[in-house]
């Protein structure tokens, strides 16, 4: 009791708290880990792509496999809300001159995808043309797909057996320098856009985009013959009111992804 | 693993809401003992500590019926509570509520040195486990902070209350 009524349990008290607080800040040193590598692992191979004359059955010539792939685009609606999303039905790979815009009465590919050139080792030698039928737009519901995408950019709905080429229905794309990105797998591509949208005549806007390559593989179903394919996967912006179009229900900028497979078969 | 993480936070409550009371108690004792003007001040805050400690209870009993909610049976409280006897013995600290228990404020300090073992004896544990989990006597430190606090909040609240009561009793009767 001597010892409650005195100082001594005051000290002991306080002694046993300033112990606790002296070894709860105390701390082991620890030896961080080291800093991850920033250098992002760049692997790349030296695959040359070339289509030549895109003979069937010559597998050093390489096809663009239209049914397998796509040119896809999406921009929110309103500018504000989520996405509006759609697919070109009908795109193509040739270098479309000013002679060449016209309508052709086929229903398959009017002109050979063989504009385009792909070395995985060294992109100064790649290059690639490529071209949209804007009125094939098609985002799953007819009445825009007929209706006011077609007032909206400045075309005509599509007519029947026609592949339409002419001026106000194709947009074109036409690779201007491709170069490695320091920071991928992938390729910084310049690229000049042409269309003319609700424009009176046609533009070419200069746009960065960036190209990715899939890999070639081999690949065998069943007992048919073996066959390689490759991928190349291309995305960028574009700002539709520098084509004028000025409808409110999409926001300016317009993102692209084309998607192209290709096979040696 | 549950069970044990549960009982840790069971002790962690003690020691939050009981833990500090001896050490403020006991130095509120010494400065009140002092021979100057502001050991009447802490004479007068020191009176309050009992009342201070049943408060203390009151809060700890209002935090297990809130952690037993909604089902008050027997069967889910014995469940629930891993520490059952110094559960029983927080429980108790109301008991300083009375006046009679009150005023003999030592009563209340020999109570609250049950808690106080307890942290001493986390202590021993947080320090013994410092090597793999160094934040636990962290922890254990923060929660003591908090109960040191209330300690020295607490009574001076109540002093000051009391003082406006008295004070606004003295305007009505004259």
């Amino acid at each position: 009791m001597k010892l409650l009524s005195k100082t001594t349990l005051m000290i002991l008290l306080s002694v046993v708290s300033i112990y606790g607080y002296v070894a709860s800040c105390t701390h082991k040193d620890v030896v961080p880990p080291a800093p991850a590598d920033p250098t992002p692992v760049i692997t790349r191979g030296d695959a040359v792509l070339l289509p030549h004359t895109m003979t069937v059955g010559d597998s050093t010539q390489w096809k663009l496999d239209k049914v397998h792939s796509s040119v896809l685009w999406s921009t929110s609606y309103v500018g504000a809300a989520g996405l509006l999303t759609g697919r070109f039905n009908q795109f193509g790979m040739h270098d479309v001159t000013d002679a060449k815009m016209i309508n052709y009465y086929v229903t398959g590919q009017p002109l050979l995808d063989s504009s385009w050139a792909f070395y995985e080792g060294d992109p100064s030698k790649t290059y690639f043309n490529g071209y949209v039928q804007i009125n094939t737009s098609n985002t799953g519901e007819q009445g825009r797909d007929t209706g006011c995408n077609i007032s909206t950019l400045g075309t005509i709905k599509i007519v029947p057996g026609t592949q339409n080429l002419t001026v106000t229905n194709i947009a074109r794309l036409k690779s201007r320098e491709v170069k490695f990105d320091e920071l991928s797998n992938d390729y910084i591509v310049t690229i000049d856009l042409t269309w003319q949208g609700k424009l009176g005549a046609p533009i070419t806007k200069s746009i960065v985009g960036r190209l990715k390559y899939i890999p070639k593989a081999r690949v065998q179903f069943g007992t048919s013959a073996a066959y390689s394919v490759f991928g190349l996967q291309l995305t960028f912006q574009l700002n539709c009111r520098d084509f004028g179009i000025t409808s409110t229900s999409i926001a300016d900028v317009i993102d692209i992804e084309c998607n192209m497979n290709f096979n040696n078969k | 693993m549950g069970s044990d993480f549960l009982a840790y936070l069971q002790m962690l409550e003690f020691i939050a809401f009981f833990a500090g009371y001896p050490l403020i108690y006991t130095i509120l004792r010494y400065l009140s003992a002092q021979k100057n003007n502001a050991a009447i001040f802490f004479s007068k805050i020191y009176e309050f500590l009992p009342s201070t400690y049943a408060i203390a209870g009151t809060l700890y009993i209002g935090l297990q019926l809130k952690n037993i909610y909604p089902d008050y049976s027997l069967e889910n409280v014995i469940r629930t509570i891993q520490h059952p006897a110094i559960a029983i013995w927080a429980v108790s600290t109301v008991a300083f509520a009375l006046t009679v228990i009150a005023k003999k404020s030592f009563l209340s300090l020999l109570h609250s040195l049950v808690f106080f073992l307890l942290f001493a004896i986390e202590i021993a544990n947080g320090y013994s486990n410092m090597s793999t989990d160094g934040s636990r006597l962290h922890n254990t430190m923060n929660i003591y902070t908090a109960s040191l606090l209330f300690y020295i909040i607490a009574p001076i609240t109540i002093f000051s209350i009391s003082r406006i009561v008295l004070y606004t009793k003295d305007l009505f009767n004259h």
